[in-house]
């Protein structure tokens, strides 16, 4: 019995060294809300939870259509436009080494080759603590503490690409979130008003940044909102169609009416297509 | 007790001593990552006890030459009235410790602007190791000094660089001593040290404090400025708002998990105090700590070979007791001298010693009797043996 289990076994070993060289799958899907598909032999292949989906394999996500995919490494992968690819082409997700030894002797390591250096032989590698407070951390390229809105399309980008929620309060000092918007590289102002529905006087953050004053969003009736972009827009001085339009944007930005300043930084930049300030300053509220 | 001191043994077996700590100092490998007690106290100096157990400090009076203006939450426009109100009772010097980071309203930017660039005795801070530029007014700012401090991140404040030697640039608390008191200034500057370590003499209650919406409102007395070193800074409205706030050696907590315990303007208030009083922290130099440490080590060397060759029975605890003994003594002397004399003397290369005694005297028995039973070498060990 033995000898026969001795002979067998270089043929497991076989099949498990074999068994090795399999590719593992590359996502596991969590979660698809409308009809993304697997394309097997030209066919759409509707995906659900729990299917496996390999390097080779063809994916389709049709329009407002969310698909969720778990990574090797546990992490999730969320697509939500509208694509056909490969899951080669999808976002990478690092395989990381999960082995808690392999870990472990990563961390001895880097801990065995850790130069010890005084603060006296290069204080400038232990000066990363600052003794002053920061004033004017702005997140958004936009000066954006008080904002104006009565209506029309408005995106706010966060800097270097940040991709961040939205939290609206009713009150300036503490209180509940009324509304919350989905994670983004941006605010669009016109769908958080579409939700706050009532005009009034909000007071907004990005989450986790608990900032000391919260941003102020002044949503208006058009009446009101007329009247005041009528008033910012008396004391501009009609130059030429550019300049008249550049500075319309600058008073209006200067007095947080930032749709209309977005609109006149727009027609600015259309009639002096080759002007470098006209065209910084949209910049702004572009992404 | 000392019958052994000027044997020829005692002399080789102290100096084994310190070749085993020059070899140790050698390895270039960082073997304290496996240390429990060196991973817990990492950022713990036995200095910071004289604050934190044996008062130092403690009744020094108030520095009356400093007044700090608390900013608040006050907007740009906030701030620069607050300048405008302390620039009109003609101080030595503004120091502004606050970092504006990016632009805001273009009023408040317009004002600080301006003060910035026009106002010789306003001093701006920034951080020297901010990855995305200096500040918003970093440019037109006459004089400006860095804020940042020298130490572990987030760790303890001890130490401060005058000057950045790559950039050749002053450190906030510099730059507003340059402009306030220039002999002073001098004086910091001729002592060409690359880093400092700060007196801490006074907690925040030992400096006077003005509310900065008060001074714009009127409610503050202004002429309490005139010929005063102002500091703008961020001032905590309690113990749990940590804006800006630092662990130092005053925390009464010295080591392990604790809030942090001072705002940023005073430290750079403290390091002003002691370079207007004069009151620097002088460091013992290395070649007389290291000529104690032998010293030392050479005394408690003879005292171990004694029990050793005639109390071998308890030479084991003995030498452990001696060994406590003399760090806890050691440590005292330290702190004596740091407390007392304002003079820091690293004993470190002492208690060192001292430790490594026993294990290299184990060694150099064996060493010293192979060499008498192939050399011939005299040594007093041989009777043990022979």
């Amino acid at each position: 019995m033995i000898s026969k289990i001795f002979k067998l076994l270089p043929i497991f070993l076989l099949c498990f060294s074999l068994a090795s060289f399999a590719d593992d799958p590359a996502y596991v899907v969590f979660y698809n809300s409308g009809k993304a598909a697997k394309i097997v032999l030209g066919k759409a292949v509707i995906l659900k939870k729990g299917d496996q989906l390999y390097k080779t394999d063809q994916i389709s996500i049709p329009d407002q259509t969310q698909l969720a995919l778990v990574c090797a490494n546990f992490s999730v992968v969320q697509l939500k436009t509208k694509m056909s690819k490969s899951v080669n082409d999808l976002p990478s997700c690092t395989k990381q080494s999960t082995s808690a030894s392999s870990a472990y002797f990563k961390y001895i390591w880097n801990s065995f080759a850790h130069k010890h250096v005084t603060p006296d032989k290069d204080p400038r590698a232990y000066m990363k603590t600052y003794g002053a407070v920061s004033r004017g951390n702005s997140y958004s390229k936009l000066y954006v503490d008080t904002i104006y809105y009565n209506n029309g399309p408005l995106k706010l980008y966060w800097k270097q690409g940040r991709i961040a929620e939205v939290e609206v309060y009713n009150s300036a000092q503490d209180g509940d979130v009324i509304f919350k918007s989905k994670a983004a590289k941006y605010a669009k102002l016109d769908s958080i008003a579409l939700k706050l529905k009532k005009t009034g006087k909000y007071y907004w953050d990005l989450k986790g940044e608990q900032s000391a004053n919260k941003k102020v969003f002044i949503f208006l009736n058009a009446v009101t909102y007329q009247k005041l972009r009528n008033k910012v827009l008396a004391n501009v001085i009609s130059t030429t169609p550019a300049e008249t339009a550049y500075l319309k944007a600058f008073m209006l930005e200067e007095n947080h009416l930032l749709t209309d300043a977005a609109y006149y930084y727009k027609q600015a930049t259309q009639l002096a297509p080759s002007n470098a300030a006209y065209a910084a300053s949209y910049a702004k509220f572009l992404p | 007790m000392f019958k052994y001191l000027f044997k020829r043994d005692t002399l080789f077996a102290t100096i084994a001593v310190f070749i085993v700590m020059g070899f140790f100092s050698f390895i270039p490998i960082n073997t304290h990552f496996l240390d429990p007690i060196h991973l817990a106290l990492s950022d713990f100096d036995y200095n910071d006890l004289a604050y934190a157990k044996m008062h130092k400090n403690e009744n020094t009076p108030t520095d009356t030459n400093i007044v700090i203006v608390n900013v608040g939450q006050g907007n740009r426009q906030d701030i620069a009235a607050m300048i405008a109100a302390v620039d009109a009772q003609r101080p030595k010097a503004i120091g502004v410790d606050i970092l504006f980071n990016d632009k805001k309203d273009a009023v408040g930017d317009s004002l600080l602007s301006n003060q910035f660039s026009t106002n010789k005795k306003l001093i701006g801070a920034y951080n020297i190791n901010a990855p995305g530029g200096r500040g918003y007014f970093y440019k037109q700012s006459a004089n400006k000094g860095f804020a940042n401090f020298v130490g572990q991140e987030e760790g303890v404040i001890r130490h401060f660089t005058p000057i950045e030697k790559k950039e050749q640039v002053p450190a906030f608390a510099v730059a507003v001593l340059k402009v306030a008191d220039a002999k002073s200034y001098d004086e910091l500057l001729k002592r060409k040290q690359t880093t400092e370590i700060i007196n801490y003499k006074r907690k925040a209650d030992k400096y006077l404090i003005i509310d900065g919406m008060d001074l714009i409102a009127g409610k503050a007395v202004p002429s309490v400025f005139a010929n005063k070193i102002v500091l703008l800074g961020y001032v905590s409205n309690g113990v749990n708002d940590v804006e800006d706030k630092h662990f130092t050696p005053m925390n009464e907590k010295y080591t392990g998990r604790a809030l942090p315990d001072m705002n940023g303007v005073f430290i750079h208030a403290n390091i002003i105090s002691m370079a207007q009083d004069h009151d620097y922290i002088h460091r013992m130099p290395a070649w007389l700590m290291w000529s104690i440490a032998f010293l030392l080590c050479w005394l408690h060397m003879s005292l171990f070979i004694k029990d050793y060759l005639d109390n071998h029975i308890w030479f084991h605890l003995l030498a452990k007791i001696a060994q406590i003994i003399s760090a806890v003594f050691f440590v005292y002397i330290g702190l004596l001298f740091f407390h007392q004399f304002d003079t820091q003397m690293n004993m470190t290369a002492t208690l060192a010693a001292i430790i490594l005694a026993v294990d290299v005297l184990y060694f150099y028995e064996a060493f010293a009797t192979w060499l008498h039973k192939k050399k011939g070498y005299q040594t007093i060990f041989t009777h043990k043996h022979d």
